[in-house]
């Protein structure tokens, strides 16, 4: 039967070509999702993976040795603990490119160090990175960008961000005689500019590794017995021969393929996080595609419609419903290769130019992009099965047409008897019931992971494969049961629309008649609003979850993890810095939060068992003004009594075991002590950071043998602080060399997704509804040009595009809603919580704000002028 | 003036310009009085449609002037026109009439719903007409439902509806049988016996003789046209 | 057409004489035919002659002869029913002899020939179909003959048309016989 094919492509061809508008509209349908998933795509495979870890590790150098003070490791591979204690030789001692192969090159690798700098009266802290910079194997930890190389231990090279904090840049230069100085350590002078590729907002030194800042404090202390290299192996080398004779030598040698292949030695772990990002983006690919097929599909069924009497003459003509309705599978194919293929380049086109939106975004350098050839052909696999899947309804419904009826362009009328088939009903409860049986086992396998021993340990997650996969095939079911009821509804409601004005009557009567573009569109705007509700469900339940990590109006403040000197000028410093920082602040007060440590400084924590999921934090020593801090109010009068008592106040009910808590110190060798302990609840959704997790009185830790110590102090502020008055204060921290911490609003980015969640929906809406109500104006020329005739207002054509676009935007919205409650509640447990809050504020937006966004666009669109040629196309 | 229910005067419509200009019209001149029928007969390319167009304000004349109950189209923006065609003037034209998701009572009461009248009385003034063209009892039937000639009685009804008094038909009959076609004329001719003026386009001669004035047009003119005619008392020459 | 079968027909549905079948058959055709008496006795002997039709015997009150089909005479009608009409049977057009010559008389404006026509029969026309919007719906043999009427006459006015058309786009007019010695065709009719 291969005849059959040419002409049904020769006519698609010209078909396509002479409904250029249509054919554009399909073609980009299916294309702009396959440039999405191509950026996607780009970016994935560029920004994460084993090829980009391996090279963010050890650049273009074939592996990592680590030159220990042992003359032997036996038993060491890779994998194993990276810190290889002190032995008895020195490691600079040894020679490592003799025991290389030959041809090997070893380069000293990156020693990354923190470095106080004093610029006047400021503290600046600083990242250091020690290595030989210029060579080909350290291009992965700094790059010259402008000026020159260090030529020795007196000179460095800054980045850009720490030569703008420091007043050092010019231009794209640095200042020419340029120099830093440590605090209280050497000073350099600085030669030029560095970029760090994986980190380019870091304010960054890069010196040579026998640098003169060595010596500062801060660096001088780090004790490291080991030496690391880079290494190049000639070509050939197989690398997993060579490691095990090293580790003999006492060398600890990374091959490469550690990182690129992790699944090849026995210690390392794979990355499992593939598993947990399928599932969604299975999810949204899934529907995203049927999406497309339904927008498509609309279109489709308005051209076939249009061809119906070219496609009868084929017929009449001696072809069978086959030939005719290849015709139309053969356009959806067109279209179909032509969406992908465009949305590729697109796609690509994208990823190119916005380089350096990246880069910004990111932090990191992209030296050349990377795709992954597997998706992009699946992806064009999906975009060319869209248009066959668009095309295939409206083909099945052309081919079935008697030809006579096709010749007289007579359609079986969709009559509107259609009542709510059964059939949909049943597969609508099949699915519904499938994804809500999936969200059950989902919070089954949820708790039960919460209860297991594994909870705490990071690399394991409760095995969700089962719930996911219900809830994609069984959501997919709920769907097409979904479309199959909508035809009966909406029939149903052309039937009763005779009590509506006018406007309305015709655009419900409208969508019944025409059902075969409302459905689709109906269909695709459900899809898109409940998918945008399951994930606002979703996002609602995340967002319980989140806490405060500082109580409000504050800013909490640690000393410099740097800091050299004796505890009592850390301490001057602490108190300096932040008593300028409350000066800055209007309110502003300090409140020091003594905690308990150790004679040596050791700080002394709440103990938790290994097992258990509770979280664990320092133990303070109580004074009014820091518990109240904690607590949120003023300590009652029976807590107090309690603390006079010797008990121990603990915030968290899980640290308690029997009336009692456990201390325990960092340091190993000194034994535990249990006290009695009694629990006073935390405000609500609080976890500070740096503040304690327990309390014990004064009295109480001296018999115990400890000091306070005072790491941190806390600046309050007035509630009218702007944001302005907060950063000052913080660059005033920093000034003095002070961690300020600085509370992260996970809020901010919830509502950043909410409106992307949002814009999204609204989008696919608009689209729908656009597509939908151009079609139909295609449609209803005639009917148009009846009403100018009779001599309806011009705008009256306004009015009816709003009204047909509320009746589409309507019902999708209100299915939508419905469904995708029911997927909200399935998938939470789906990404790890267990609570359950509906986002009325986020429903309520979409339920009001899709129709009436879809209502108010397809009025402004909508030409207000009748056309008055009665011309039947 | 006013005598003249429509009035075409020295009317004048070219389309294009310069190479491609085209006279659809030429100086053409008509009057209908209220309980007239004129019928206006040519072959295709005559220009017939295109008068009709003017005649209710779908399209503005190039030269000359159109009047309708006394009012001049000229003077009118777009919402008069709309206003006139939805107060004065119906159309009722070859297919396509009504509109396909209304019922018939719905299509009649489309013009005085568009015009702002209340839902009831609209529907009241529907029923009155579809019984004065005698298919009161399809007013909710759908067009779907109904045969060619009885859509083309709610065309008609539609087109005096209300306050209507003018009716212009464009080849009313063209799509359907003689014998169907003759009962819409005959239709159209009584809603004129009762008041009512008709301009009535068609290229059958047979449908043409329903009018009090036969009008003929070729190339954009007028060639000819009967007078009114007397009415006949025997015919008994014309057998032979 | 003679009228022969007219009376046969009427015959068919019951014995009549003379003056009867004379106003039945105008009542049955509309008063388009009018008859004059003679023209119904001579026709009905021939018939009788023809042995189509025969006498009863009866006599009405005023002595008239009743006469009622035969045998033959029901077969010669049922055939003349069944027969159609043949295109020789119809009379010579005068109209379109007269639109020929017209084209090719000298000084004769064809174009002004065929729409005055036109008009004429368009008139007729308007005539009949006044008459036809009188007529009770029940009266279907005059209606019948009305539609032939006004059917004839608007296949004249089509032809009407199609002419002017065919005449519209003809050349000028034929000049002077002498100057078109060429074609033979042409035969010239003195005014």
């Amino acid at each position: 039967m291969n005849g059959g094919w040419r002409p049904a492509l020769r006519i698609a061809r010209r078909t396509v070509r002479r409904h250029l508008g249509r054919s554009i509209l399909i073609a980009a349908l299916i294309g702009v999702p396959i440039a999405g998933a191509t950026v996607m795509d780009g970016l994935l495979r560029t920004m994460t993976g084993p090829e980009h870890k391996a090279y963010q590790q050890m650049g273009h150098a074939d592996g990592q040795a680590l030159v220990s003070e042992h003359t032997s490791l036996p038993g060491w591979q890779p994998g194993a603990d990276s810190s290889l204690g002190k032995g008895e030789r020195s490691a600079a001692a040894v020679d490592l490119e003799r025991l290389l192969p030959p041809g090997s090159r070893a380069v000293p690798d990156d020693v990354f160090g923190l470095l106080r700098l004093r610029d006047g009266e400021r503290i600046v802290r600083a990242n250091v990175d020690l290595v030989p910079v210029g060579d080909p194997l350290t291009e992965h930890v700094a790059r010259l960008e402008s000026g020159r190389l260090p030529k020795g231990p007196d000179e460095a090279l800054i980045t850009e961000p720490l030569a703008e904090r420091l007043g050092l840049l010019d231009g794209g230069e640095v200042t020419a005689g340029a120099t830093i100085t440590a605090d209280e350590g050497p000073r350099v002078a600085v030669t030029g500019l560095a970029v760090v590729p994986t980190s380019t907002d870091w304010p960054t030194i890069v010196a040579p590794p026998d640098s003169a800042l060595i010596r500062a404090p801060g660096l001088a202390d780090v004790e490291n017995p080991q030496l690391g290299y880079l290494v190049d192996l000639p070509p050939g080398t197989d690398a997993d021969a060579l490691w095990p004779k090293l580790a003999e030598q006492g060398i600890a040698f990374t091959p490469r393929s550690v990182v690129t292949n992790p699944e090849r030695y026995p210690l390392m772990y794979a990355d499992d996080d593939a598993l947990e990002t399928i599932g969604p983006v299975a999810l949204v690919v899934g529907f995203g595609m049927l999406e497309v097929v339904l927008l498509a599909g609309a279109a489709f069924a308005v051209g076939a419609r249009r061809q119906v009497r070219e496609l009868g003459l084929i017929a009449a003509n001696g072809g069978t419903g086959k030939h005719v309705g290849r015709t139309v599978l053969a356009q959806g194919l067109a279209l179909g290769l032509i969406g992908a293929v465009a949305g590729m380049l697109f796609g690509g086109l994208v990823v190119y130019a916005g380089g350096p939106v990246w880069e910004q975004l990111t932090g990191e350098v992209i030296d050349s992009w990377r795709f992954g050839w597997p998706e992009l052909v699946v992806a064009a696999a999906v975009g060319l099965l869209s248009g066959l899947g668009a095309a295939l309804l409206p083909a099945i419904g052309v081919a079935r047409m008697r030809p006579v009826d096709a010749l007289a362009q007579r359609f079986r009328a969709t009559g509107m008897r259609a009542r709510l088939p059964i059939i949909g009903v049943v597969v609508l409860g099949v699915g519904v019931a499938g994804v809500i049986a999936s969200g059950v086992l989902a919070r089954q396998r949820e708790i039960e992971f919460r209860n297991s021993p594994n909870a705490t340990n990071g690399y394991v997650q409760p095995d969700l494969e089962l719930p996911t996969l219900g809830v994609l095939v069984a959501g997919l079911v709920a769907v097409i049961g979904l479309i199959m009821i909508t035809s009966g509804l909406v029939a149903t409601l052309a039937r009763g629309a005779g009590r509506l004005p006018l406007s309305g009557r015709l655009a419900v009567r409208d969508a019944g008649r025409h059902r075969h573009r409302t459905v689709p569109a109906i269909a695709a705007i459900m899809i898109v609003v409940a998918g945008s509700v399951a994930m606002a469900f979703m996002f609602a339940a995340n967002a319980t979850g989140s806490v405060r990590t500082t109580p409000e109006i504050t800013l909490t403040v640690r000393g410099d993890p740097v800091a050299a000197g004796e505890d009592a000028e850390t301490r001057r410093e602490l108190l300096d810095g932040t008593r300028a920082m409350a000066a800055a602040l209007p309110g502003g007060t300090t409140v020091q939060v003594p905690m308990a440590q150790l004679s040596d400084g050791s700080p002394v924590a709440v103990g938790v068992d290994e097992q258990s999921a509770c979280s664990t934090g320092r133990i303070g020593i109580a004074d009014p003004a820091s518990l109240a801090l904690t607590l949120g109010h003023q300590p009652d009068a029976a807590l107090l009594a309690d603390l006079e008592s010797g008990k121990t106040i603990a915030l968290d009910e899980c640290v308690l075991t029997n009336g009692t808590v456990r201390t325990e110190t960092y340091e190993s060798g000194v034994p535990a002590v249990e006290l009695p302990a009694r629990y006073e609840p935390r405000p609500e959704n609080t976890s500070y950071y740096d503040l304690p997790y327990a309390f014990v009185s004064a009295k109480t830790a001296q018999e115990r043998g400890w000091t306070s110590g005072l790491d941190v102090v806390a600046v309050k502020f007035a509630p009218s602080a702007s944001q302005d008055d907060i950063d000052k204060a913080i660059v005033t921290g920093e000034d003095h060399g002070l961690q300020v911490f600085n509370p992260y609003d996970s809020q901010e980015e919830v509502n950043l997704v909410n409106l992307a969640l949002a814009g999204g929906a609204g989008l696919v809406t608009l689209l729908g509804v656009a597509v939908t109500i151009a079609l139909s104006a295609a449609e209803s020329r005639a009917d148009l040009a009846t009403l100018a005739a009779i001599g309806a207002q011009p705008r009256r054509r306004r009015t009816l595009a709003g009204a047909q676009a509320l009746v589409l935007s309507g019902v999708g919205t209100v299915l939508g809603l419905v469904l995708g409650g029911v997927i909200g509640f399935a998938i939470t447990p789906l990404s790890g919580e267990l609570a359950f809050s509906v986002p009325w504020s986020n429903l309520a937006v979409t339920v009001l704000g899709v129709p009436v966004l879809a209502v108010a666009v397809a009025m402004l669109v909508t030409r207000s002028r009748l056309p008055m040629v009665r011309r039947v196309d | 003036m006013t005598e003249f229910a429509i009035e075409l005067r020295d009317v004048t419509r070219v389309h294009g310009s310069g190479e491609t200009e085209v006279s659809a019209l030429a100086g053409v001149s008509i009057g209908v009085r209220p309980g007239q029928l004129v019928a206006v007969m040519g072959p295709s390319g005559s220009g017939k449609s295109t008068l009709l167009q003017l005649a209710g304000g779908l399209d503005m004349p190039t030269g000359g002037s159109v009047h309708v109950e006394g009012v001049s189209l000229g003077e009118q923006n777009r919402a008069g026109l709309a206003a006139l065609r939805r107060r004065s003037v119906g159309y009722v034209f070859q297919d396509l009439n009504l509109i396909p998701a209304l019922t018939a009572a719905e299509n009649v009461a489309l013009p005085r719903e568009l015009d702002g009248v209340k839902v009831k009385r609209a529907r009241e003034e529907a029923l009155t007409a579809l019984r004065e063209v005698g298919v009161a009892d399809l007013a909710d039937r759908f067009p779907d439902e109904m045969s060619g000639g009885q859509q083309q009685r709610v065309a008609i009804a539609r087109a005096l509806v209300g306050p209507r008094r003018v009716l212009l038909a464009d080849e009313p009959t063209g799509a359907l049988d003689s014998y169907t076609g003759e009962a819409v004329l005959k239709v159209i001719r009584a809603r004129c016996d009762a008041g009512a003026a008709g301009l009535l386009v068609t290229h059958e001669a047979r449908h043409a003789a329903w009018a009090d004035q036969i009008v003929f047009l070729s190339d954009g003119k007028i060639v000819d046209e009967t007078g009114v005619a007397p009415a006949a008392d025997s015919l008994l020459e014309g057998a032979s | 057409m003679s009228i022969k079968y007219g009376l046969l027909a009427l015959l068919e549905r019951e014995p009549m004489y003379g003056y009867q079948l004379r106003s039945e058959f105008e009542r049955s055709t509309g008063a388009t035919w009018p008859l004059n008496i003679g023209q119904v006795y001579t026709t009905l002997s021939r018939l009788h002659r023809d042995g189509l039709v025969e006498e009863t015997g009866e006599s009405d009150e005023q002595g008239k002869v009743v006469y009622r089909l035969t045998d033959p005479g029901r077969t010669d009608l049922a055939r003349w029913f069944t027969t159609p009409v043949t295109q020789d049977d119809r009379p010579r057009d005068e109209l379109a002899i007269k639109v020929a010559l017209a084209v090719t008389t000298p000084g004769v404006d064809a174009r002004a020939v065929v729409q005055a026509q036109r008009t004429a029969t368009v008139r007729h026309l308007q005539e009949l179909t006044r008459l036809k919007a009188g007529a009770a719906e029940e009266d279907i043999a005059w209606l019948l003959v009305l539609d032939s009427m006004i059917f004839r006459a608007e296949s004249e006015v089509r032809w009407l048309d199609h002419s002017e058309t065919r005449l519209a786009r003809m050349p000028r007019p034929p000049v002077r016989p002498a100057a078109a010695a060429a074609e033979t065709t042409t035969q010239e009719v003195p005014r």
